[in-house]
């Protein structure tokens, strides 16, 4: 891993939401269109658990195809997406904060060292961004607030 | 309010608002209980000689919710870190071990057992075959016993598929809802389009076929088109037995909240002309399939008939329920187990059961409500049955219903029977609400008490004044309920 490098950015947001509505917005893959803005078409191969795959194409790119790596029902799930200049992966998780609910995602991507000034200025910026977007929109679309 | 002469019964309806219920559950109003087993020890007698009843075991755990569903459910994550199935099953053998244990169980005659849920298939295999055999070391089962494990496509794999073909289950029930991938991405069902077909296929391989799907129409983005492909999906799987559901949005779930913010399309209006035309279809095509519509919404090839509510609705017998989230019957009280899996698990280590909510004794007037609106699901009231079962006439202790359903046109009084016309059918769920008691009505503080699964829609049509299901007495048509999705004639 000494030829990669790591970039790191998560976002959080509590909400009073159920747990299991939450879980129902993530599962649904054909419509993460509904909260993240960096997607154009998406589709699952099967069903929500860990190795099926998704084809994904983010909004100005070419199609991809994304991994389900880890599934816990009501409380995490991890994507994996592996690219020619690197790893990305989307840790997504959920936990219950009194009544509240606490959504996380985290974007951890490893970068191979000859790609990184290009990933840096032309791909993770709007990584990052639809990051905290995405909680955000996850956030308004199953709250009670 | 304008009234309509009989004379305009081309125009009328015969109820001011049409009533629409996935499920029935009767009396609704109930109320919680402090001590749940102080409740059972004083007003049940466990060493009673038994008698008839049925079981049913509720399994807590979805992998997800389905996003318009009303019933309790808990996630359970397919790696179950803490162990919750293993505890919840061992909970469960507990409490079926303690009901079997009394005398009123241990001699009575089960003549049907059903898993459901939640969602039943989701156990692994060796719990499945746990369940099923403490069921059938506890109990005294008919000869002729049903055993019915309701579930879902996703959770079956080759392992489990041989147990049960091989096990004392002799019937499955899988909740489909559509063969579409479209569709069921958007209702937020666990198991993939290809699921279902498959999974029959590999029972009906192995020899068994007694096998139930359920389906939906009118589902988000549901078009006649779709529906026409499901059925012929369904035609093309020779099974015995179906149902179909009307989609319901329920309040406080998720859908509701997606269709209110624009994400997913609201459904068309039950009463618009393409959900008619959905129902009318698949009613067409069932027939010319060769299954009958033998109970509401439910559509069988003869011998097929589902015997767990035939034991329960027809025949009219005891439910034990054992698990959180179910409703048991019997001994003229209705009573509940509440959600919380971990309080269950719980009280069952204690040696206890968890009783949570129950209803007054029903009086004998109201068991007879009950049994008349659970046997409509079949259309019909047969006098000699009813008079066997209660002693009394059917045609003088509903005189003044059954009047006011003649003068409607929703019933036919027979020699030997009372039986819906094709109006009563159209208008069922109104028909079955004239046999509630009316000490039942406007019941609002049975809102604020504990409802779980579709309890808190029986108690939300009960909240309502009679007249707003029902009308006056005395105003026998109204003017038609508007079609109010008329103009969407061109969606079909």
């Amino acid at each position: 891993m000494s030829d990669t490098q790591k970039f790191v950015a998560a976002a959080t947001v509590t909400v009073d939401a159920l747990t299991h509505d939450i879980w129902a917005v993530w599962v649904d893959v054909n419509a993460w269109k509904n909260w993240n803005p960096g997607i154009d078409t998406v589709r699952m191969n099967g069903n929500f658990k860990q190795g099926t795959t998704i084809s994904l194409t983010p909004s100005g790119g070419e199609q991809l195809e994304v991994v389900i790596t880890e599934v816990a029902q009501g409380e995490y799930f991890t994507d994996e997406t592996h690219l020619p200049f690197g790893v990305i992966r989307n840790h997504h998780r959920m936990e219950k904060v009194g009544d509240r609910v606490q959504i996380t995602h985290e974007v951890v991507a490893e970068i191979g060292e000859e790609h990184v000034a290009l990933f840096a200025k032309a791909i993770w910026p709007a990584l990052q961004g639809d990051t905290s977007v995405g909680v955000l929109n996850i956030a308004d679309l199953v709250g009670n607030d | 309010m304008t009234v309509v002469t009989p004379t305009d019964l081309t125009v009328g309806d015969p109820y001011p608002n049409k009533c629409y219920l996935p499920f029935i559950l009767y009396p609704p109003g109930m109320h919680r209980v402090p001590d749940g087993s102080e409740w059972l020890h004083s007003h049940i007698d466990l060493e009673q000689q038994g008698s008839d009843f049925t079981l049913y075991i509720g399994i807590p755990f979805c992998r997800t919710r389905c996003k318009s569903c009303p019933y309790f459910a808990s996630l359970l994550s397919e790696n179950d870190p803490k162990g919750r199935e293993e505890q919840y099953v061992d909970a469960l053998v507990k409490d079926i071990l303690r009901w079997g244990s009394t005398r009123k169980f241990s001699t009575g005659l089960l003549r049907n057992i059903y898993i459901g849920g939640g969602t039943g298939s989701i156990l692994k295999t060796h719990n499945l075959r746990r369940i099923v055999d403490t069921v059938f070391a506890t109990f005294q089962v008919a000869d002729d016993y049903e055993f019915t494990l309701e579930g879902n496509a996703r959770d079956y794999d080759d392992e489990k598929i041989d147990y049960i073909v091989s096990s004392k289950i002799n019937r499955l029930s899988l909740g489909v809802q559509s063969f579409q991938p479209e569709i069921l991405g958007v209702i937020g069902s666990p198991h993939a389009a290809e699921d279902s077909a498959r999974v029959i296929r590999a029972f009906q391989s192995r020899g068994f076929h007694n096998i139930q799907l359920d389906l939906m129409f009118n589902m988000p983005g549901h078009t006649l088109d779709i529906w026409r492909r499901d059925l012929e999906t369904l035609a093309g799987l020779d099974i015995p037995h179906f149902t179909i559901y009307l989609y319901r949005i329920h309040k406080e779930t998720i859908q509701n909240k997606l269709i209110l913010k624009g994400k997913v399309e609201r459904p068309k209006d039950p009463e618009s002309p393409m959900v008619k035309a959905m129902y009318r279809e698949a009613i067409e095509i069932a027939e010319s399939l060769g299954y009958s519509m033998y109970m509401v919404d439910h559509f069988c090839k003869p011998g097929y008939e589902n015997m767990y509510n035939h034991w329960n609705w027809k025949v009219y017998v005891d439910t034990l329920a054992v698990g959180p989230g179910s409703y048991s019957y019997f001994d003229g009280y209705r009573f509940g187990t509440e959600t919380d899996v971990e309080k269950y698990v719980r009280l069952a280590q204690e040696d206890k059961p968890l009783i949570s909510t129950v209803t007054e004794e029903l009086s004998p007037r109201v068991q007879r409500e009950r049994y008349i609106i659970f046997a409509l699901l079949y259309y019909e009231i047969e006098y000699s049955f009813y008079e066997s079962k209660f002693g009394t006439s059917f045609l003088e202790d509903f005189a003044d219903e059954i009047g006011r359903l003649v003068r409607k046109g929703l019933v036919e009084v027979l020699d030997d029977r009372m039986k819906l016309t094709k109006l009563g059918l159209v208008w069922h769920t109104n028909v079955i609400l004239e046999f509630f008691n009316p000490a039942f009505w406007g019941d609002a503080e049975s809102l604020n008490e504990p409802n779980w699964s579709l309890n808190g829609v029986m108690v939300e049509v009960g909240a309502h004044a009679r007249s707003h299901w029902l009308g006056e007495d005395d105003v026998t048509f109204y003017p038609p309920i508007p079609d109010a999705e008329a103009t969407e004639a061109g969606d079909v």
